[in-house]
């Protein structure tokens, strides 16, 4: 955090040079002209004029299905627009494959970052590479030269002749990312490059994206995290139902005014939980000495309507307990009991009979099933009990189901399918399969990822509702407001252990990060002075 | 999914291609092949579907748990000539049931190492498919098998007898078919098979026991296979071992006809029925102009090729 000074200076000399060469006139890197974008009878983007210059970062910001994911896509080339046209440094943009969008100098990092998992990490750096001269099919390099790149990225340490598939999701963006330094480009796009990273390596895309600006390129910025908009944007373009609201310097902006422009309405800041009174329930969830994988001797409490958030760095092993005790891995335990009962836990089965059900991070995978109706994913959990002599009770089932979509303001029908929805009301969905259950203990990992403003609030309330129920939740995230907004305890995990827990009113975003950070940043800072 | 309400059956069938061209079929082969509406071949339609059809529904059950059964001709055969080949040693009853309990037990065998062992469905059934052939040209020594005189005729009345002027196997047929719709549309099984077909790691997440649903698909193919094998051998009156040869590409053509998707998760009993009568259909109007045998088979390959191209399309517009 001490480097946030320097950034911000930095940023604001870059900040007045864009918007000379923006008043002056000069010739625009990008040129989006009355795009539109149609699937189907759905209209994704609806006239959009929008240019980008050298040297300057342009935030493009929106809720769930605003259209940001849709422009990106034109910009690379991936997709061609309905209508209108595209210009790359004064070029028709042909948009007949990707490898215009990249022979037109479009570099693109995707949501889900492009890694071939059985490829070693260094031909996974030099891969683009391929695209441009067929004399460079060798994908092996001189090692020193690629050491030096991955060290950019913040991956020193790793070995480079592994398969890229054992990286941790935050370091395959960072991989990804390495790849600025070999591909020639310039627009660099990032499409929620930092949706599954952490502080750490937001700190080295801020390195990157400023290194860009001082080499003349235009970056792209699309992410759903406003704190990171605002820190890295010159400009924001806000995009709302696939029409651009307003481009915005983002100077003297807060995070509630971009939201409110996103959303069409204000919505006040996220205030901490208080101090919250003393429980003295018996608890909930009782574990003693958990031991998975790297994770060895943790004990964790959770009394009945207590939210208690785990934070941590991607990898620090919080992820790890909350899908263990959700019965996605094996682990060991001295002691395991829920609501007071000794459990044991091996499979999802397992866990939601103990009355422990785990909300996963990974919608998609495994969050519902994709040829099932929104009545049917939130009946699936609880579909034993709807059930009278294994027959489905179908007017229960339905009671049930609307029951749901009213209570959590699900904006979809119960024929529905679930696929269909945005991601925010997906997720409500997910969320409402479990409410619908018996159970004592709800593991939250990363309720809000890739839900926009408006929805996360209400997955907010819906959190705090369980709570009021008298429910026990373990609320796993990576975002340090949303935690200290809910959390009446915070455990903070660092190499694969609790570092610090602190009641809610007794500490600040600050101490989260700087607790979770731990000794990596240490070493880290240590091996930049031997530089 | 499952239709769930009668407003939605009803557009269901509405947009259901396949009713359409079984209609469009039956109505061109009423006006133009002779002897088409005869008494006696619709009785033969009847009689024909029925085996592959119950064959079908099991198939159905498989590929919508995102499966594949290549072993149904075999149990078929196997299933047959046990029934068949111990009529002269126990009762009738008990022969039929150990025919049926053959398919029951080859189905489970399938679906223990599939659902516990983890083996692919594709190879686990292509090698019972191999398996149970063998043994059934093992058991027949290659030979026809003939029911025993004293039971001859009770045996054939499955296959061959009516019951208010219908085909008794007809009646069976559809029996069975109103038994899976409801087990696939109303129980909680069924939702599971959808579940575990559509996706398997959600389905994992929301507490479906994976392994059991999986061991219970297999051994209900195996199941309706048995049952199928004997109605078969009942209709001919004889057991051959080469009897259900080529039936699982029938059968899956019969489900893909039908609108279900061979990745899993989707397909209903009723497309199914559609996609059996249509290529009986087939078979029976080329047999009725006297196509040669091996034309036909040519003819059959072309349709499901057909039909498996269309129903992409079909899903890439959706």
């Amino acid at each position: 955090m001490a480097s946030r000074s320097d950034a911000d200076r930095s940023q604001h000399q870059i900040q007045r040079h864009a918007g000379e060469a923006a008043t002056s006139g000069a010739k625009p890197i990008f040129q989006v002209k009355d795009v539109g974008k149609t699937y189907g009878s759905v209209t994704a983007l609806q006239d959009v004029s929008l240019a980008g210059y050298s040297g300057e970062v342009l935030a493009i910001c929106g809720a769930n299905g605003a259209g940001k994911s849709t422009l990106s896509k034109l910009l690379a080339g991936l997709m061609r627009p309905s209508t209108g046209s595209i210009y790359l440094d004064g070029e028709l943009l042909k948009h007949s494959s990707p490898k215009d969008g990249i022979d037109a100098g479009v570099l693109m990092m995707y949501q889900e970052p492009l890694i071939v998992d059985h490829l070693s990490v260094e031909e996974n750096l030099w891969l683009f590479d391929l695209n441009r001269n067929w004399a460079s099919l060798k994908l092996r390099r001189d090692p020193a030269e690629t050491r030096k790149l991955l060290d950019r990225v913040g991956l020193a340490g790793i070995d480079i002749d592994r398969p890229a598939g054992e990286l941790t999701p935050g370091n395959r963006h960072m991989l990804a990312l390495a790849r600025v330094f070999v591909v020639p480009h310039k627009l660099l796009i990032l499409d929620e490059t930092t949706a599954s990273t952490n502080e750490e390596h937001f700190r080295i895309v801020v390195d990157i994206v400023r290194h860009q600006k001082a080499e003349g390129t235009c970056v792209i910025f699309v992410s759903h995290k406003l704190n990171e908009v605002l820190e890295l944007a010159d400009r924001i373009a806000v995009l709302r139902d696939g029409r651009l609201i307003d481009v915005v310097p983002a100077e003297n902006r807060s995070e509630e005014d971009i939201s409110a422009m996103m959303i069409g309405e204000r919505l006040s800041a996220l205030a901490p939980k208080p101090a919250p009174a003393q429980l003295d329930a018996p608890p909930v969830l009782e574990v003693r000495n958990f031991r998975s994988g790297r994770v060895q001797g943790v004990d964790l409490t959770v009394r009945p309507g207590e939210i208690v958030g785990l934070y941590g760095l991607v990898g620090s092993g919080r992820s790890t307990i909350g899908r263990a005790l959700g019965g996605h891995f094996a682990f060991a335990t001295d002691m395991l009991s829920v609501d007071g009962k000794d459990v044991t836990i091996h499979s999802p089965r397992e866990a939601i009979a103990s009355g422990v059900c785990y909300l996963t991070e990974d919608r998609h995978k495994e969050g519902f099933i994709p040829d099932f109706s929104n009545q049917s994913n939130m009946s699936l959990v609880i579909l034993d009990t709807l059930a009278r002599g294994r027959v489905i009770n179908r007017a229960k089932e339905a009671r049930l189901g609307e029951g749901l979509i009213e209570r959590f303001q699900i904006k979809g029908t119960l024929d529905g399918m679930t696929i269909n929805l945005s991601g925010g009301n997906q997720q409500k969905v997910c969320v409402a399969k479990w409410a619908a259950s018996s159970a004592k203990v709800l593991i939250i990992d990363e309720p809000t990822k890739g839900v926009d403003v408006g929805a996360k609030r209400q997955i907010y309330e819906i959190i705090e509702e369980f709570a009021r129920q008298g429910k026990g939740v373990l609320l796993i995230s990576s975002e340090a407001e949303e935690l200290m907004h809910l959390s009446d305890r915070a455990i903070v995990m660092a190499e694969y252990e609790i570092a610090a827990e602190f009641s809610a009113g007794t500490y600040d975003k600050k101490d989260l990060i700087s607790v979770a950070l731990g000794d990596a940043v240490r070493t880290r800072r240590a091996a930049q002075r031997r530089h | 999914m499952a239709a769930y309400t009668n407003r939605r059956w009803v557009n269901q069938l509405a947009s259901n291609y396949p009713l359409w061209i079984l209609v469009g079929i039956y109505a061109l082969a009423c006006l133009f092949v002779p002897k088409f509406v005869s008494e006696v071949n619709q009785f033969n339609l009847i009689r024909q579907s029925s085996v592959i059809g119950i064959v079908s529904l099991g198939m159905l059950v498989v590929i919508i748990s995102a499966g594949i059964d290549l072993s149904v001709g075999s149990i078929v055969a196997l299933a047959g000539v046990i029934a068949v080949g111990t009529q002269a040693h126990v009762p009738l009853p008990l022969a039929i049931l150990a025919g049926i309990g053959v398919g029951v037990a080859i189905g489970a065998a399938n679906g223990a190492a599939i659902a516990f062992l983890r083996v692919s469905p594709f190879v686990m059934t292509l090698g019972m498919l191999a398996l149970a052939r063998g043994l059934t040209y093992a058991y027949t020594e290659g030979g026809p098998l003939q029911p025993a005189e004293a039971t001859r005729d009770i045996f054939v009345l499955a296959g061959r007898g009516e019951i208010f002027g219908v085909p008794t196997i007809g009646l069976i047929w559809l029996v069975l078919v109103l038994l899976i719709a409801f087990m696939l549309n109303r129980t909680v099984f069924g939702r599971r098979v959808f579940a575990v077909g559509s996706n398997q790691s959600a389905a994992f997440a929301s507490g479906v026991p994976i392994s059991w649903t999986l061991f219970c698909v297999y051994t209900i193919s195996g199941l309706l296979c048995g049952l199928a094998g004997v109605l078969l051998a009942s209709r001919v009156s004889v057991a051959t071992p080469t009897m259900g040869q080529a039936f699982e590409l029938d059968a899956i053509a019969a489900v893909v006809i039908g609108g279900a998707s061979l990745a899993g998760g989707r397909g209903t009993v009723l497309g199914t029925v559609i996609g059996t009568l249509i290529l009986v259909l087939i078979v029976n109007i080329l047999n009725l102009m006297s196509v040669s045998i091996f034309w036909q088979d040519a003819v059959r390959g072309a349709i499901i090729i057909a039909a498996m191209i269309f129903g992409n399309l079909r899903g890439r517009n959706s």
